[in-house]
């Protein structure tokens, strides 16, 4: 492979700011209720969205296709959050037990999310039948784009979203 | 403990009853107004430790593949530092060869008799064709050969060529059809020598791949005046293999109308004489070989062809290779 010039590299480098900023801009606040959907602790949801931002700009003179750079920084979203709850349940399983007493949850938005009925739904879902749900009904996807991001076939997230939406239908007044 | 949930419009499906709710339950989150900052940093953050970082696993990269190389290549093999000939007082070195020698078996024979006829100017009846004769005549003045050697089957400790090319001697033995070499730095090869019950024990070193490192050129039999050689060579650390022989044209023999020499280039000379006169006139034919992986092969050129007297030739039929004579 060619040494790539100072120049391009110089190019390559302005082009991914510019494309940080302007995604930055447009997607990271939905990506973040995105990533709270998926994980189990919504205060880590910010961290793995950064994370994910900090990856594509260091892959940026890597893609392919930069229009799917959106794609692409969605994939990263739920390849980290799904390392970072197999990162917790390793934790969990180590955590000492809470004392009785133990302060509550922090106040504010995130305790507010965390007591939304259909996100304690959502978290007793099976992790992949959690993505298809929130990938489908929550980022809009179709089941292409959504059977793109978690890995598998376009037959599978129609499993996984009718499976999981039976699941939450008989959790969740509101869905029967 | 339950937020309430927004209703979905009446009526809706499933799906969008969902969709709603799930839009409606992180709609609280608002990021961190620092968030971009944060991003900003880690990338700058990310940037400069990644040149250092890169420079220091390319230098790891290029220090772990040149230990791989050191550790793989056999010991010593950068040093092309010969020994210096080992000659016994009583044996003059070899003609023709300064400074390829790494050992010879000089003490293996008794003094005075390792000189050929021929080198004193003896002339040589020599049989008239370049086959060994039915039987040895010990009466007639035969070709120098490395008769005078040790026919015990057993050379003295003590005596070494540098066989691993590490500057040092090695210790080399040639004993019970086998030869055995105790190296420098301690180790110890053994090679089996092809079809030699008893070998004579003599045996020379000389860098015939000018490698820098000796092969051994030993002696296996003597058979009807014409005795043969085989070639062995350092193969790695505690290996001494066997050269392949070349087939009859390329075979290391001395005798009647078969002789060989090392150059002092490297390579041999492999000598082949024919009569068709009773011996008093030779046909003789000089080939240069050359040793490589495969072993003995013809060197590229063609042999020379020269008409010889008897008593010019018969120096030729000899093994005239770092004092083996």
């Amino acid at each position: 492979m060619p040494a790539r010039s100072d120049a391009a590299r110089s190019a390559v480098a302005r082009d991914a700011d510019a494309a940080l900023t302007a995604l930055y801009a447009e997607h990271y606040r939905s990506l973040v209720r995105l990533a709270a959907l998926l994980l189990d602790d919504v205060g880590l949801c910010e961290e793995v969205v950064q994370d994910a931002y900090i990856r594509v700009h260091a892959a940026w003179g890597r893609l392919q296709d930069r229009d799917k750079a959106l794609a692409y920084l969605r994939q990263t979203v739920v390849n980290l959050a799904r390392s970072t709850l197999r990162r917790r349940l390793v934790a969990l399983k180590h955590a000492p037990k809470p004392m009785p007493n133990a302060a509550s949850a922090e106040e504010g938005a995130y305790s507010l999310v965390e007591r939304a009925a259909v996100v304690q739904a959502l978290r007793e879902l099976p992790r992949r039948q959690r993505e298809a749900v929130v990938l489908r009904y929550y980022a809009d996807m179709s089941e292409a784009d959504a059977a793109a991001v978690m890995g598998c076939s376009v037959g599978s997230v129609k499993a996984y979203t009718s499976r999981g939406l039976a699941a939450l239908s008989s959790k969740l007044e509101d869905l029967r | 403990m339950t937020q309430e949930q927004p209703q979905a419009p009446g009526g809706a499906s499933p799906q969008e009853r969902l969709r709603a709710l799930l839009h409606a339950a992180v709609e609280p989150i608002q990021p961190s107004p620092q968030a971009y900052e944060l991003i900003r940093e880690r990338v700058a953050r990310r940037a400069r430790w990644r040149a250092p970082l890169l420079a220091a696993a390319g230098v790891a990269a290029v220090v772990l593949v040149a230990l791989a190389i050191v550790a793989l290549l056999p010991s010593g093999q950068a040093t092309t530092v010969e020994p210096p000939p080992v000659t016994a007082p009583s044996q003059p070195s070899a003609p023709g060869s300064p400074g390829q020698t790494t050992g010879g078996d000089g003490p293996d024979r008794p003094s005075g008799t390792a000189t050929a006829p021929g080198r004193t100017g003896t002339s040589l009846p020599l049989t008239g064709s370049a086959s060994p004769p039915a039987s040895d005549d010990p009466t007639g003045p035969t070709p120098a050969t490395p008769s005078a050697s040790r026919t015990d089957g057993h050379s003295p400790p003590g005596r070494g060529a540098d066989v691993d090319g590490d500057g040092q001697n090695d210790q080399v033995r040639v004993t019970g059809g086998a030869v055995e070499v105790t190296f420098a730095a301690g180790s110890t090869a053994r090679a089996e020598l092809p079809g030699a019950a008893s070998p004579s024990g003599a045996w020379s070193g000389f860098d015939a791949d000018s490698d820098g490192r000796a092969e051994l050129i030993v002696q296996t039999a003597t058979t009807s005046g014409m005795s043969s050689f085989t070639l062995l060579r350092y193969a790695g650390p505690g290996r001494l293999d066997v050269v392949p022989d070349g087939g009859a044209e390329l075979r290391l023999q001395a005798g009647p109308g078969a002789g060989f020499r090392c150059l002092s280039g490297g390579g041999l000379e492999i000598v082949r004489g024919v009569t068709t006169d009773g011996g008093q006139n030779y046909s003789v034919t000089r080939l240069a070989v050359e040793l490589t992986a495969a072993g003995l092969a013809r060197a590229p050129g063609s042999p020379s062809v020269s008409q010889l007297t008897a008593a010019e030739a018969a120096p030729l039929f000899l093994a005239d290779c770092a004092g083996l004579r």
